[in-house]
């Protein structure tokens, strides 16, 4: 990977930079509880006690971004770097073994594409109920054929290459052609691969927290903030521009990272 | 050969169509309750009875296709079939006027930057389109609503209101889009322009515009569609979005009703029939794409 422009990528690291410290460091000085409610303090605007103001149950705005944008980006990392690994892996094994495995791999791929954009994740969810743990399963399963797809190719490009021949003539194992030949030449592919589609995994979770398929209320996350937020438009536009513009802030970060690198 | 080629295609298709429908029944087999028992008030022990078994579940899932397939809406009674062959109108509608108006936007701007090379009006474009092609859906919803509702109060914010109402979920799914857009076509125009046969159009004294307009754009709109074609998921997604955000009354928010709702008959047979029709729609543009682009043609008799 290579830097194109590097005016943008330090605009990118810094927004991601001020993501970061808002979901992870803020928690520490401000130490207002998310789930609180004050039934007194519905729908207040932003002031000096509460500086985003606060949400239809009295609950503070600004505690609640932060704790969604934890949920948000500590889930796209670990499902990231899971379909990375899952991706990776399967997608060599199924290239170098070939035969009934590549075949029966190539048709589950093709059975998992056909379900368009949201839409698996959302059957997977729904399949396995909301929360956590279940929407880090969904979208990793969503997210890890297209990283297979990318490795297999890379793997059976390279696979009838001299060097594979001769390093099978010394006596490697499958073990260690796959692991000392094949990942140094597919993980670069597949890891900016997984780095460019962070920002589509921090979407689909809002999205699906935002349908009612994701993250469940009361445990707040940016879309489902923003879907709560929505019933107040006439009264509390600050529900939903706020997270709205943290979501916003913390696609684009990762979008100019994503495009001033030349992979 | 591009019979062989086609033929593979379709067959793969079939394949997939054949596992989406058997993994959907079976999904729809293993949940509690039968569609026939799941009207309201009467509904049955959902394991009283002899429930009839999966093979034949199947078989009565082929035999009656479409009509009676998917079996009935857990919650309104109703066919599923019936419930999206309501609302579809509506997406289409919205999906129609959405592409419309990104091409309308982007096709223009995207000319007019390739046209621009380099210059600073060129950068400036492409620094906001990057801008744009970042804001999220669920987030540029709210922020149209309160501008154009809240504040100026000459659009409504949900519901159906004649053609008003289609305004909003259709600009939320364009500007991303067309920002998108603008710089595939300024990329796939510049790569064009560098090609020998621009070369000698322009030697003979054709204007510039001319030569993007009628040559440059007609030769990249292949390359073009092949990437929008990538980003139909995403749109897809957008759209779902979008309709339940603005109670927009089309098959995404029914999706998403039937989701909150848990009208888990609804939900699978929404999601089993878009990807019966994703598939379908694929394998028409690949096959459409190899009999009407002569390099892939030819590429293929080779």
């Amino acid at each position: 990977m290579l830097v194109k422009n590097k005016k943008l990528i330090f605009a990118g690291l810094f927004l991601i930079f001020f993501v970061f410290s808002f979901s992870f460091i803020l928690p520490f000085f401000y130490k207002i509880s998310p789930f609180s409610i004050n039934l007194d303090k519905r729908l207040s605007k932003p002031c000096f006690k509460a500086p985003f103001g606060t949400d239809e149950l009295g609950r503070d705005l600004l505690a609640r971004i932060s704790y969604g944008g934890r949920i948000s980006l500590s889930l796209s990392f670990v499902v990231t770097f899971l379909s990375l690994f899952t991706g990776t892996l399967l997608g060599s094994l199924s290239g170098w073994i070939g035969g009934i495995f590549d075949e029966v791999v190539g048709r589950v791929v093709d059975f998992f594409l056909a379900f368009p954009g949201i839409i698996l994740a959302l059957g997977i969810a729904l399949l396995l109920g909301g929360g956590f743990f279940n929407l880090i399963l969904a979208l990793t399963i969503a997210n890890t054929i297209e990283v297979l797809r990318i490795s297999r190719a890379q793997t059976l490009k390279i696979k009838n290459m001299e060097f594979i021949k001769a390093s099978l003539l010394m006596g490697s194992s499958s073990y260690k052609i796959i692991t000392h030949h094949f990942f140094p030449h597919i993980l670069p592919i597949t890891l900016s691969h997984s780095l460019l589609s962070i920002p589509s995994i921090i979407l689909s979770e809002a999205g699906l927290s935002f349908i009612g398929a994701g993250i469940t209320p009361p445990i707040p996350s940016l879309g489902n903030i923003i879907a709560e937020g929505r019933y107040h438009l006439f009264e509390a536009v600050h529900l939903t521009l706020i997270p709205g513009l943290f979501l916003f802030v913390s696609v684009l970060g990762f979008n100019l990272v994503g495009e001033s690198l030349e992979a | 050969m591009i019979v062989d080629l086609v033929k593979k295609r379709i067959i793969n298709s079939l394949f997939t169509v054949f596992a989406v429908s058997f993994t959907g029944i079976l999904i729809l087999s293993l949940l509690p309750g039968t569609p026939e028992e799941a009207k309201i008030g009467e509904r049955a022990h959902p394991f009283q009875g002899e429930s009839p078994s999966f093979i034949s579940k199947y078989w009565n899932f082929l035999r009656n296709f479409p009509e009676r397939a998917l079996g009935n809406s857990l919650v309104s009674g109703r066919r599923v079939i019936d419930e999206v062959l309501d609302a579809f109108p509506y997406s289409f509608l919205l999906a129609l006027f959405s592409v419309l108006l990104s091409l309308a936007i982007s096709i223009p701007i995207g000319i007019f930057t390739a046209l621009n090379k380099e210059k600073t009006v060129d950068t400036l474009i492409l620094a906001i389109s990057v801008f744009f092609n970042s804001l999220p859906v669920i987030s540029l919803g709210p922020l149209l609503a309160v501008i154009f509702s809240v504040r100026l109060g000459i659009l409504p914010v949900s519901g159906l209101d004649g053609f008003k109402s289609i305004i909003l979920p259709s600009l939320t799914l364009s500007i991303p889009f067309s920002a998108y857009l603008i710089r595939i076509i300024r990329k796939s125009l510049l790569e064009e322009l560098k090609k020998g046969y621009i070369l000698s159009i322009r030697a003979r004294g054709v204007r510039n515009i001319r030569i993007v307009i009628f040559h440059a754009l007609r030769n990249s709109i292949f390359s073009i569609i092949t990437v929008v074609n990538l980003r139909i998921g995403n749109l897809i997604t957008g759209a779902i979005l979008t309709e339940s955000m603005f109670s927009f009354p089309g098959v995404g928010r029914l999706l998403v009703r039937s989701v909150a709702g848990r009208d888990y008959n609804l939900a699978f047979g929404i999601m089993i029939l878009s990807s019966l029709i994703y598939v379908f729609l694929t394998l028409i543009t690949d096959i459409s794409y190899a009999i009407l682009d002569p390099r892939i043609r030819y590429a293929c008799k080779e």
